[in-house]
């Protein structure tokens, strides 16, 4: 679905039209709960959260600002929900900078050995969740900046931060350098 | 290594969404269910502020023109007497009750740190807001 098919069906829902909500939902949960998962929150959390953002977002959705893609918005509602909740949970918790642990296999969306995996244990949860925006969810700096709440500078710099470091780290690594893996 | 980008992306694609089946079921159920929330600035009671102030202009109003008709300052009060005696403006305490109960209670972490990273965010929203 493209961001002009999203912004009008968030027009269309914004006057009430049900369907056009639930094709937005059709549309986005899925990324978003894989989003949630593979970065850090449990698949149960990330239901509930998935859920809990889309309620906020159909009773504010005509404060749904058309100049964003939809999934900015949506993503941006997400991460709040999500620190909300962490933040109950963990109380004591500095939640910026720790890194994201992986999960147990059988919950783990992310390939063992793979790329993103790699990343995971190397870089911190801001980073990670920076370059997943950019990456697997192909936002624009611009947007990750508005998804996790910070300038566009600071979020070009967190990426490129992300990058260098990965790179470092595949290029040390042994089992990164292989044909098969640099390819 | 000048590739990382296009392996990032080509990877991510090849990691599938996980939600469960019945998820998105589950929310468009929730949905019409789910009430918008309406503003309630300040907890404050609204309407019965506004029907106080009503009342007080009617009776201002009321007074100013019973004078300008030549009535005795007794007619005048008479009036305003009246109205002061209407329990329409309630105590200010009564009127920030709402208002105290919905703060978070002092003393307990998770409301607390709630609090804080509301706080935070916001002080990076502004921090972002600004071009230097």
């Amino acid at each position: 679905m493209t961001a002009v098919d999203d912004r009008s069906l968030a027009a269309a829902a914004g006057s009430g039209d049900a369907v056009a909500f639930a094709a937005l939902v059709e549309a986005h949960a899925g990324r978003l709960h894989r989003w949630l998962v593979a970065t850090g929150t449990g698949h149960h959390d990330a239901e509930d959260v998935v859920q809990e953002a889309f309620l906020r977002a159909h009773a504010a959705i005509d404060r749904y600002d058309p100049r964003w893609a939809f999934t900015t918005w949506l993503f941006t509602i997400a991460h709040r929900v999500r620190r909300d909740l962490a933040a109950r949970r963990r109380p004591h918790t500095s939640l910026d900078s720790c890194q994201i642990a992986a999960p147990p296999a059988e919950e783990d969306v992310v390939p063992a050995g793979g790329l993103w995996a790699r990343a995971r244990s190397i870089l911190n949860s801001d980073e990670y969740r920076a370059l997943w925006l950019r990456y697997a969810e192909d936002m624009e700096p611009a947007e990750v900046a508005r998804v996790i709440g910070i300038n566009p500078i600071a979020a070009r710099v967190r990426l490129h931060r992300a990058r260098r470091r990965l790179e470092h780290a595949l290029r040390a690594d042994p089992a990164f350098t292989t044909a098969e893996a640099l390819s | 290594m000048s590739d990382l980008t296009s392996r990032l992306r080509s990877e991510a694609s090849t990691i599938s969404q996980t939600a469960g089946p019945d998820l998105v079921t589950r929310i468009c159920a929730a949905v019409p269910a789910h009430r918008v929330r309406t503003v309630d600035c300040l907890g404050l009671p609204w309407p019965r502020l506004l029907a106080a102030a009503a009342a007080v202009l009617a009776v201002a109003s009321g007074s100013i023109w019973l004078f300008q008709a030549g009535g005795s300052p007794e007619q005048v009060a008479a009036p305003t007497a009246a109205v002061m005696r209407i329990p329409a403006a309630p105590a200010l305490d009564d009127l920030l009750a709402p208002a105290r109960t919905a703060m978070p209670a002092p003393g307990v972490p998770g409301e607390i740190a709630a609090l804080q990273a509301d706080l935070a965010m916001m002080a990076r929203t502004v921090r972002g807001a600004i071009p230097f």
